[in-house]
């Protein structure tokens, strides 16, 4: 026998001392629509919101189709470990060497109003690499080793300091006294401790961001990418956008799936920061050319200006997929989808209407058109018959059916009994966090367990 | 009369524009995540001083070329709100995505640290002179951002209204680049899954929204929104300071919550509300009473709409 599309196996989730679901196993079988019942408090929308990676379980596994829902590794991930090991290691090596100090290393320069990056990096670098640095006190330049305990010189003038301080880095580099000698075997001892403080938070960064990683593996967003869509109990639209964009924010995802490398519009999202960065520095060498000999560079810089808001009108404008690395007719067929799923779930007529101002069982229509435009193998339904009268629950029973027929499962949750046993292929039920039974519903509906669960203990139904 | 009325409006418009681009970033990141980004300012005041880096190492003043100028200027804008963007996303990665469970509070207070952080920075960048050792105050003193615009009136030296091309270029460059914000957010994938996570993040989590992702846009878009304004208003005040963040931010900020905070015309039209009020009042009221009649004006509209002249009364939270 196949795998079941939805294998549910030992799952565990407590709260403190509460164990809201405790070792259910559920299998949901491809194509079937099944349904999980129990009396309120029971877990099965902590069940939901378990599989759908709102809570992570405290033990057991959700597997669709043979894999678990978690985000893959990629490349890029490495890439942002990386980063958040350097960011930690600089601040490794920061805290070992004083930050304090770095201040004063900006006074080696002739110059100091004249701030420049570059002057800012060599300075830093120099004050991390522990080279002699310049303290002002009472008035007066003293040159000293990086941490202060050798003096070389004291003088008046920064242009004096500089020359001094180079002196210095002279003798530092060939130690003739026994003084040099010392000055520059703490200068070594030093640098091997911000190297190694360097090192240290790189790895602790890396690590960290890798765990960070793993244990976060399994979101709400990679599980609805991987194919499983659900609706709420208590409905939860964007109530202040219209039907249709409520539909087309969960298609939408699907947009960049689908672009290809050689699609206009994923392309124009490579080649137009490039070209917008590369016409920047055309630019600024025009406008520093033209700012240096005073001749008129009139018609180079307006066509430059003109050149860079053309193209970025045609980012904004014409391809606005750029952002999202498709194109308009992409766009569009996402557009037809959506009124297409519409139509399914009878909301043709109200596509511009805010979502808020919809009556409550339309509402729930929007729900499951939404979830199904993320196109789901799996579709959760927490109790899509609440609140809802009869003849709604009819066309209701209806949807759900044609939902399955257009290749879906479906999942629910309801306690209208007629609902489940008028639809469901399977039942499950849940009472106390515990699987009691499951079966089909004339079994289910003769288990002397579940009556017990229904009649017995709550009285309700 | 007449004259005056009409010059007041346009100052009031144009410093209303700045507001209204600063206040837009605060808005946003309000929208999405419920939580005041203080630092904000401090960006903008950041990105200032990269457009006066820029212009001092292009070597522009206001005897360069004219295309020279405008060449500087299109670079100014790219290079402020490229770095305004950038840094405010590093900020929100570095400093406020850990603390996103944490309880409201945490997220705020370490803005507020930001914000002094940035500012100093700003000190640092505004003239790392030996004075700050020495104990002078060269470094804290504004300073000035060259007038790379011709201060010539448009309508003519014998009009009583001045209308200046930098006038125009305010109202000009700041209605184009909300057009293209208000494009962005009703009309993109972006914008429409920014719109959804404000409304719902768990549920937009569920339509497959990376809402991290969302939140590092809001943030690039703030912070580029922020370094543009600042371009602007460097170019209309002519001086840079380190504090400027922290004052225009405070208006921004009274603008957004005017408007109705997490409201994106809410935050366009407290801008515009309080450049005029501000202008008026300095006109008929006296420079003197400004803050009295600004703060006056604010508690009155917060009284009668507590959520802001746009915003909605109460947001349904689950």
């Amino acid at each position: 026998m196949a795998a079941p599309l939805l294998n549910v196996d030992k799952l565990t989730l407590r709260f403190g001392g509460l164990t809201a679901v405790s070792e259910v196993d559920l299998r949901v079988e491809e194509g079937e629509i099944a349904a999980v019942i129990g009396p309120n408090g029971a877990g099965k929308t902590s069940l939901f919101n378990a599989i759908t990676g709102i809570y992570e379980p405290t033990s057991g596994e959700v597997q669709l189709d043979g894999h678990d829902l978690r985000e893959p590794m990629r490349p890029g991930l490495l890439l942002r470990w990386v980063l958040t090991g350097l960011g930690v290691g600089l601040i490794g090596l920061l805290t070992a060497s004083n930050v304090d100090s770095l201040w004063a290393a900006s006074i080696k320069s002739q110059d100091p109003n004249a701030f420049s990056v570059a002057r800012a990096l060599h300075d830093g670098a120099g004050f991390m690499a522990a080279q002699p640095r310049v303290d002002l006190r009472m008035g007066k330049l003293f040159v000293t080793s990086f941490d202060g305990q050798t003096t070389f010189a004291v003088v008046k003038t920064p242009e004096l300091a500089a020359a001094a301080l180079n002196d210095a880095e002279k003798r530092l580099a060939n130690p003739q006294t026994d003084d040099d000698k010392a000055t520059a075997a703490r200068t070594s001892a030093a640098l091997r401790v911000r190297f190694g403080a360097f090192l240290a938070g790189l790895l602790l960064g890396f690590l960290a961001a890798r765990a960070v990683w793993q244990r976060t593996r399994r979101t709400p967003t990679s599980v609805a990418l991987r194919g499983v869509a659900r609706t709420f109990q208590n409905i939860r639209l964007f109530h202040n956008m219209t039907v249709i964009e409520n539909v087309l924010v969960a298609s939408d995802r699907h947009l960049r799936a689908q672009a290809k490398l050689s699609d206009p519009g994923r392309l124009t999202a490579i080649l137009a920061p490039t070209a917008l960065l590369g016409l920047t520095a055309i630019l600024a060498i025009v406008v520093r050319k033209a700012a240096l000999d005073a001749a008129e560079a009139l018609p180079i810089g307006i066509l430059a200006s003109l050149l860079l808001g053309l193209l970025a009108w045609l980012i904004i404008v014409k391809r606005r997929g750029a952002f999202s690395g498709a194109s308009l007719n992409q766009e569009r067929a996402a557009r037809a989808e959506a009124i297409e799923l519409l139509k399914f779930v009878g909301l043709e007529h109200r596509i511009r209407d805010l979502a808020r101002n919809l009556p409550y069982g339309e509402q729930r229509r929007l729900e499951i058109a939404r979830a199904l435009a993320t196109r789901p193998r799996l579709l959760l339904l927490d109790e899509p018959a609440a609140g809802m009268n009869p003849s709604e629950t009819v066309s209701l029973m209806h949807l759900i059916r044609a939902i399955r027929d257009r290749g879906m499962t479906v999942l629910l949750i309801e306690h209208h009994m007629r609902v489940v046993m008028g639809i469901s292929d399977r039942i499950t039920v849940l009472v106390h966090g515990k699987r009691i039974a499951e079966g089909t519903p004339d079994e289910i509906r003769q288990n002397p367990a579940v009556i017990e669960a229904y009649l017995g203990a709550d009285g309700e139904h | 009369m007449l004259d005056t009325v009409l010059q007041q409006l346009l100052i009031g418009l144009t410093n209303g524009m700045v507001f209204a681009l600063v206040a837009l970033g605060y808005t946003m990141v309000y929208g999405i995540l419920e939580f005041i980004n203080f630092a904000h300012g401090d960006v903008f005041m950041l990105s200032a001083f990269v457009s006066l880096t820029l212009v001092g190492a292009l070597g522009l003043n206001d005897q360069s070329s004219a295309g020279a100028l405008a060449g500087g200027l299109v670079l100014c804008i790219v290079a402020s709100s490229v770095f305004g963007g950038l840094l405010n996303l590093t900020i929100d990665r570095v400093v406020y995505k850990p603390l996103r469970k944490a309880p409201k509070l945490a997220p705020l207070v370490s803005a507020i640290g930001v914000s002094f952080i940035l500012q100093n920075v700003g000190l640092f960048w505004g003239g790392m002179s030996m004075q700050i050792f020495g104990g002078g105050g060269q470094a804290a003193a504004p300073k000035a951002f060259p007038n790379l615009l011709p201060a010539t009136n448009l309508l003519g030296a014998s009009s009583h209204v001045t209308l200046q091309p930098k006038d125009v270029l305010v109202i000009g460059a700041s209605l184009v680049v909300m057009s293209a914000l208000y494009g962005i957010v009703q009309f993109t994938k972006l914008g429409k899954a920014m719109r959804a996570t404000a409304q719902d993040p768990s549920a937009a989590r569920l339509m497959g929204i990376d809402v991290d992702q969302v939140v590092s846009a809001t943030f690039l878009i703030g912070g580029a929104l922020g370094g543009f304004a600042s371009v602007i208003y460097s170019l209309y005040i002519n001086t840079v300071h380190y504090q400027m963040g922290y004052q225009n931010g405070l208006y921004a900020f009274t603008a957004a919550v005017v408007g109705g905070i997490g409201n994106i015309p809410g935050a366009v039209l407290g801008g515009l509300l309080l450049g005029l009020v501000r202008a008026f009042s300095d006109q008929f009221i006296g420079a003197q009473w400004q803050p009295a009649v600004l703060f006056g004006i604010l508690i009155v509209i917060l009284v009668f709409r507590p959520a802001g002249l746009l915003g909605s009364t109460a947001r349904e939270k689950v």
